[in-house]
């Protein structure tokens, strides 16, 4: 096997060794590369900037831990968005691991804005019944959620006074794979303004929504959350991977691209031996 | 380094499972897909059992007998354990389907597809909208097989083809966008959180 065919079948750990080494260089020291802020980044604070204090908005967490690493700063960066403005939130999840989420968000700023759980914000927990589930909870949400993720009984809470449907709240904010549905049984049913925070992947099929405006704005992965930390001012862990995520882009191009030369000239090799 | 019980035994989770793709299937390897397992289960168990408790009992202990329909349904399905009762199953099963049906038909329809015909509904009057507009009639004839793609038909249809080339293109790249914050997610709670080599 000559250079050019062994490009084409680069043992995989090697690849894995060469992106993990990569990747982990900026984070121990950071390049500084420079962020700039999407219009859809913007678009998304400006939402949340024009609540008022005593607004209530539901936040709808559904990822796993699989996507966590993507999608979590989103969570506490527009949580310290919402506390600072003092709004209330009440989270839920229609995924089982979600809430667990919010609650490590709830508890990371407790200290920082001085929350009251159960005024200012509550985890209404896991939803169950997927689709279903989630009409349901959109329907009447203290029925679908009497007890909340830590089982106080959720209807004596302050936060959660005079509230019938998914209607009584200003915005819904989903984290994760959610958007879609809260777009399909939340928004269209009640039409309740719905933003969030999609996983990279997920967004190329959640634009045409974003586009018919019945996403109001959302951000994209890693990259949308670090734009967003930016924009609160509070620069993070979303941040401090930005570095990396770069150069991790630059190490998959060269190895696309390694590929690829490798098939051609082999390809131009071959046929160039049969003549 | 982290002094907390909780991160270092979420780290030796992690090198447990990038030990077995890395290098080769070991102990911690499977001593760690193990526990993972079981705590998943454990956890999907309580909280199945809590909705139980807090959406189907507690409220029928106060009196909403209408809850007992449901309930019945949700355990017909169980009786496909039993030959003699399997066919009461289909109650549940068929309840189940008549509602994911409906719903489904209602979220087609009212939030995908009336929504995005109003949504291409564009003035031609931007290059955006151009390419929206054409990108969807495009790929709408490369999906119409009432006549051969030939002629007119066959290069719109190829241009169709090439929108959505583009937009896989797009998908991959998202997805590679994704893997790599993954990674680096793990990478941040190795070296920062556990070993503290993060400034």
């Amino acid at each position: 096997m000559n250079f050019w065919s062994k490009l084409q079948s680069i043992d995989v750990r090697i690849i894995y060794i060469t992106v993990f080494v990569t990747l982990a260089i900026p984070l121990l020291i950071p390049l500084g590369i420079p962020l700039t802020v999407a219009d859809n980044s913007v678009n998304m604070y400006t939402l949340i900037e024009d609540l008022q204090p005593g607004d209530r908005v539901l936040m709808s967490l559904d990822y796993t831990a699989l996507v966590a690493p993507e999608v979590h700063a989103g969570t506490v960066a527009i949580c310290r968005h919402l506390f600072e403005k003092g709004v209330g939130v009440a989270m839920f999840g229609y995924i089982p691991e979600g809430p667990m989420f919010g609650d490590m968000a709830i508890n990371q700023l407790a200290d920082e804005y001085d929350l009251v759980y159960g005024k200012d914000v509550v985890n209404l927990g896991f939803i169950p019944g997927s689709e279903s589930g989630v009409r349901a909870f959109g329907d009447n949400i203290l029925e679908s959620a009497p007890r909340c993720f830590r089982n106080q009984v959720t209807k004596d809470m302050p936060i959660m006074q005079g509230v019938r449907n998914a209607a009584d709240f200003k915005m819904l904010i989903g984290i994760g794979d959610g958007l879609q549905v809260m777009v399909q049984q939340i928004h269209t049913v009640h039409g309740t303004p719905i933003c969030g925070v999609s996983t990279a992947a997920g967004t190329t099929g959640l634009w045409p929504y974003v586009n018919s405006g019945q996403i109001k704005a959302m951000l994209s992965g890693l990259r949308g959350c670090a734009e967003y930390e930016m924009l609160v001012n509070k620069p993070s862990t979303a941040v401090a991977k930005m570095d990396g995520q770069s150069l991790g882009h630059l190490v998959i191009i060269l190895f696309i691209a390694a590929g690829n030369i490798g098939h051609f000239v082999t390809k131009k090799n071959k046929s160039e031996a049969k003549q | 380094m982290s002094t907390d019980p909780w991160v270092w035994i979420a780290s030796i989770g992690t090198i447990g499972v990038l030990s077995g793709i890395l290098w080769k299937d070991n102990v911690l390897f499977r001593t760690v897909e193990h526990v993972f397992v079981g705590l998943s289960s454990a956890y999907y168990v309580f909280t199945a059992y809590r909705n139980l408790v807090n959406l189907g009992w507690a409220p029928l202990k106060e009196g909403k007998i209408i809850l007992v329909i449901p309930m019945l349904l949700g355990l017909s399905l169980y009786t496909r354990f039993t030959k003699r009762y399997a066919y009461l199953s289909r109650w549940g099963m068929g309840f189940l389907i008549g509602v994911g049906s409906g719903l489904a038909m209602f979220a087609s329809i009212n939030a995908q597809l009336l929504p995005q015909i109003r949504a291409n509904m564009l003035q031609l009057t931007s290059l955006n909208n151009i390419i929206l507009v054409l990108g969807v009639l495009s790929i709408i004839v490369y999906f119409f097989f009432s006549v051969e793609q030939k002629g007119a038909v066959k290069h719109v249809s190829k241009i169709g083809r090439y929108m959505m080339m583009l937009t896989f293109g797009v998908s991959f790249g998202n997805v590679v966008q994704g893997r790599i914050s993954l990674l680096l997610g793990v990478l941040e709670s190795l070296l920062g959180k556990w070993l503290g080599l993060m400034s």
